[in-house]
């Protein structure tokens, strides 16, 4: 079927294909497994209107140890990931807080799922 | 009857953006990294080597004549009655060695025609493999022509790395131009 569409036609769905292959070229900020369950339990909270402090998040003994975590933490700040909100009255609370970056990445997980979930043969 | 000349036109179409791109590139890459070039002809960074890969990747067959039409325009001024044929051959290498490239892969079915299934790590290897056969086919074009002051065997990696470096500043700034622009289509969440 593909063959009898116009080559221009056939050139823009080709460039459509590219531009999604190039937007998932590796650029370092690819997060491990272990950095997205921390992030998917920093984000779930912050869902949930009760967000994390570092210190709850350093806490979560089932994804490591306080220091494993808290550097899991520092890398997910630099790839622009998890922000750091302080209270006006107590500047001794660190709250983590997605980022727009982040934000972004759930909502194109969303659209991929529901992408797959239309594509299921009823 | 309409539909074949219809059909003609769309690839005409796409030939001469392809030809344009290639010769602007070609230009912008001369003025930008005038400082990079290692010898005439070659340059440490050679940012058209892009396109070749996104040109002959999206456009196809009329991508490369494009190419060869654009290196040809490129070196109109060697077209002499005497010296003819080392501007033409090094157009058609220019051309059609993604192509033929991107045939051999497609044959071995290593890529798929319309790039289904295709990841960011296998076009960083595409991109690898484009550069590398066309820094040496140019070269073998180059030797077999008897172009003066060439030596094969050391121009061929400059060529390679100014290829493979040109090719990834410019599926980067396309990937860098893509998330910007998603971004900004993105309506802001509350």
């Amino acid at each position: 079927m593909l063959t009898s569409q116009s080559p221009l036609a056939l050139a823009y769905l080709r460039f459509l294909q590219l531009a999604k292959v190039v937007q998932a070229l590796p650029d370092g900020q690819d997060m491990d497994a272990n950095e997205e369950a921390l992030l998917q339990a920093v984000v779930l909270c912050w869902y949930e209107e009760r967000p994390m402090t570092v210190r709850e998040a350093i806490g979560l003994t089932e994804l490591g140890s306080p220091a494993t975590l808290h550097k899991r933490i520092t890398r997910l700040r630099e790839k622009d990931m998890l922000s750091t909100l302080s209270l006006a009255g107590d500047r001794r609370a660190k709250f983590l807080i997605p980022t727009q970056r982040t934000l972004d990445y759930f909502q194109n997980l969303g659209q991929s799922m529901q992408q797959a979930h239309q594509n299921l043969p009823a | 009857m309409i539909q074949n000349l219809r059909h003609i036109f769309e690839q005409a179409v796409l030939a001469s953006v392809s030809a344009v791109l290639f010769v602007l590139f070609f230009q912008l890459n001369g003025w930008v990294f005038a400082s990079m070039a290692y010898s005439e002809g070659i340059s440490w960074v050679f940012l058209p080597a892009g396109f070749r890969v996104i040109l002959v990747l999206v456009f196809g067959l009329p991508g490369a004549i494009g190419l060869m039409l654009g290196s040809w325009y490129i070196d109109s001024a060697l077209f002499t009655s005497s010296s003819w044929f080392f501007p033409f051959f090094n157009g058609i290498v220019s051309g059609f060695t993604p192509w033929l490239v991107m045939k051999v892969l497609i044959h071995r079915g290593w890529l798929q025609p319309q790039l289904h299934a295709m990841s960011g790590q296998k076009l960083l290897q595409l991109t690898v493999i484009f550069s590398a056969a066309s820094a040496l086919s140019h070269q073998l074009t180059w030797w077999w022509l008897e172009r003066p002051a060439s030596n094969i065997w050391v121009d061929v990696w400059p060529m390679f790395i100014g290829n493979a470096l040109g090719a990834l500043l410019m599926l980067y700034g396309f990937k860098f131009a893509l998330d910007r622009w998603r971004q900004l289509r993105t309506p802001q969440s509350d």
